[in-house]
């Protein structure tokens, strides 16, 4: 009796009951379908938020003041010095606030405006889809020019073309004060998925010295610095090096603190993790106790087909035969719960990353999770019924009615 | 073919001890066919269970077909099962959910013979007892006195040394017992070797030796002359 013999008798024994194989197969079905969707959506997430930041660049370390004295804030100096550490690629000083202006509709919408220099696209990887980002010219001349989302025409204006607020005259306001500006580009909007039009936030990117000339501070002094730290180091310990010396050179103690990009995928990937873990915890659950419905139904299996048993060994099964035999059932019922349940999994995640607007995946090491958990339950709960199907005396299981 | 000498099974439960077979002494050639009888209780089917290497004897020799199986561990007796014995039992004992070519060709799966052997061979031994055009029913859809010959068909298919046959005829109406105790003489007449219990002395008769056993012991063993023979 070889192995393929016994996997097509034991799908000849399934099949011959129909009902309780399906009901037997649920815990598994039920526990490998999930923890597959959570995998399957998980890695989706992961690799969407990965996406997302990559953008931002994972090198890149944000300051951002505490006490806004104007002796704390960032200088010009502050910045050369910066720059002049060697772990540092590029640093600039930008400004930032979030603003609600009223669009077309009369309804409030958000809209965070950052004064930039020209070199900002070293920190921030900005997607310029028409026109250009503003130039060094411009900052020079605290140019009147403004480069915004590609959504803004739409949403502000109930444009049905994104490019024809390209070169017209809008309206910008920063705390309170207004002023005329010229757009001079497009930037591709953050777009996260499943997140309805009305709440994208906008952007709008003008130069640095003309924002500060807008609102009035007139200077050449920020809030933030935006530094990118070379890929060969850390940036969460430059980030802090960075704010020990802007203290130095202020004189303040902790003024300065750095957020490095990286460390917010690190806590969304936990995060995810986290949830990952739990639900994985949720469905280990549902295959031991589906693994226990296996045990249930074969040893009641091997009671109802004692004679069988009995017979098979009067005319030569070895106890191994015998015990193969009910263990290769065990695991194909496993498998066939596995299987399944990883086919609805994957696609009640692919149901779930298509309202999410994500791309899901079925990675090789889900297959064998799955697999490979199918087969230990398998194993590990069909062991025992088989066991006792192999230690039947013949004559007794003959005798059996 | 085989041979036994100072052969006792004591059954024990606890402290409790039950002797069914006392010294027996027994032995059967080579193209022999031998009825067992005797009474409910008095060790003929211990004795067959052990001739059939189901049951291990508690002292004695049993040497079957040059293998002295009473050395034997239990654990092997699958392989003397499988090589040496074929069995036919009262209660054709064939698998319900197989067709009868399935169910022959199973001894020679446990013998590792291969797939289209078996149904080669599978096939002719149905064919000797006259099934060779229902080799695809299950055992649902033939008669008794059928289900018998494909037993006897399962028995043969991995040549045994010998038959061995418990009350093959017990579940079987008078017309189908002739057919099988036909079959089972043309067998023998070519060479089978057959160890057959029965109660029925018309049974019996078919046979060639008669060995009576009585509260574990045998106490009668004699040719039968007058063998019915058509």
């Amino acid at each position: 009796m070889n192995v393929k013999e016994c996997i097509k008798g034991a799908f000849q024994q399934l099949w011959g009951s129909k009902l309780r194989t399906f009901l037997t197969m649920l815990g598994m079905f039920i526990g490998i379908g999930s923890v597959i969707m959570v995998l399957s959506v998980g890695d989706g997430v992961t690799a969407m938020v990965n996406d997302t930041f990559s953008d931002i660049g994972k090198g890149t370390v944000t300051i951002a003041i505490e006490d806004r004295r104007y002796e704390y804030l960032i200088t010009k100096d502050d910045i050369e010095a910066i720059e002049g550490m060697k772990e540092v690629d590029t640093a600039v000083a930008y400004d930032t606030t979030v603003e609600f202006p009223r669009n077309y509709k009369n309804e409030q919408r958000m809209l965070q405006i950052v004064g930039v220099p020209y070199n900002y696209d070293a920190i921030q990887n900005i997607e310029i889809v028409a026109g250009r980002m503003t130039s060094e010219a411009e900052d020079r001349a605290k140019a009147k020019v403004v480069v915004v989302s590609d959504k803004y025409g739409p949403v502000m204006f109930g444009h049905s073309s994104t490019e024809s607020i390209l070169g017209k005259t809008i309206e910008m306001s920063v705390n309170g004060y207004t002023d005329e500006f010229e757009v001079i580009g497009l930037v591709e909007s953050i777009d996260f998925p499943g997140m309805p039009e009305e709440q994208i936030p906008l952007f709008a990117y003008m130069p640095y010295t003309a924002m500060t000339q807008l609102n009035g501070s007139g200077s050449q002094r920020s809030y933030m610095a935006g530094v990118k730290v070379n890929d060969a180091y850390d940036p969460n310990e430059i980030g802090y090096q960075i704010g020990r010396l802007l203290d130095k050179r202020h004189r303040t103690e902790d003024n300065y603190p750095a957020t490095a990009a990286i460390q917010i995928i690190d806590q969304i990937n936990s995060v995810l993790d986290m949830l990952t873990i739990f639900i994985s915890f949720v469905a280990g659950i549902s295959l031991l106790v589906g693994g226990i419905g296996i045990m249930n139904i074969m040893l009641v299996t091997v009671k109802e087909r004692t004679r069988e048993i009995g017979i098979r060994k009067a005319i030569g099964a070895t106890n191994g035969e015998i015990l193969t035999q009910f263990l290769v059932e065990a695991v194909i019922l496993t498998w066939l719960g596995g299987l399944i349940g990883m086919l609805f999994g994957y696609s009640g995640g692919v149901i779930a990353g298509s309202l999410m607007d994500m791309v899901v995946t079925l990675t090789p090491s889900m297959v064998i999770f799955a697999v490979g958990t199918s087969s230990f339950i398998g194993i590990t709960f069909g062991v025992y019924p088989a066991y006792q199907a192999s230690k039947l005396d013949p004559i007794e299981a003959l005798r059996y009615e | 073919m085989i041979y036994i000498e100072h052969l006792n099974k004591i059954y024990r439960n606890g402290h409790l001890e039950l002797q069914a077979l006392f010294d027996v002494k027994f032995e059967v050639k080579a193209g022999e066919f031998v009825s067992i009888m005797g009474t409910s209780g008095s060790g003929k089917s211990t004795f067959l269970q052990i001739l059939g290497c189901l049951d291990h004897s508690s002292d004695g020799t049993y040497i079957l077909d040059g293998v002295n199986v009473s050395k034997i561990k239990q654990n092997e007796y699958s392989r003397i099962r499988n090589e040496k014995i074929g069995f036919v039992f009262q209660s054709f004992n064939l698998l319900p959910k197989l067709t009868i070519l399935e169910n022959v060709a199973l001894p020679m799966m446990y013998a590792k013979v291969k797939p289209r052997e078996r149904i080669r061979r599978g096939t002719e031994a149905l064919e000797k007892v006259g099934l060779g055009n229902r080799l695809k029913h299950t055992p649902n859809e033939i008669s008794g006195g059928q289900k018998q010959r494909v037993a006897i068909a399962r028995a043969l298919v991995n040549n045994p040394a010998i038959l061995l046959a418990d009350e093959p005829t017990g579940n079987l109406d008078s017309k189908s017992t002739t057919e099988i105790m036909k079959i089972f003489q043309g067998l023998n007449n070519e060479g089978v070797t057959i160890v057959m219990v029965t109660h029925e002395p018309e049974v019996a008769a078919y046979t060639k030796r008669k060995v009576v056993f009585r509260d574990g012991r045998i106490i009668e063993d004699i040719p039968i002359e007058q063998s019915i023979i058509e």
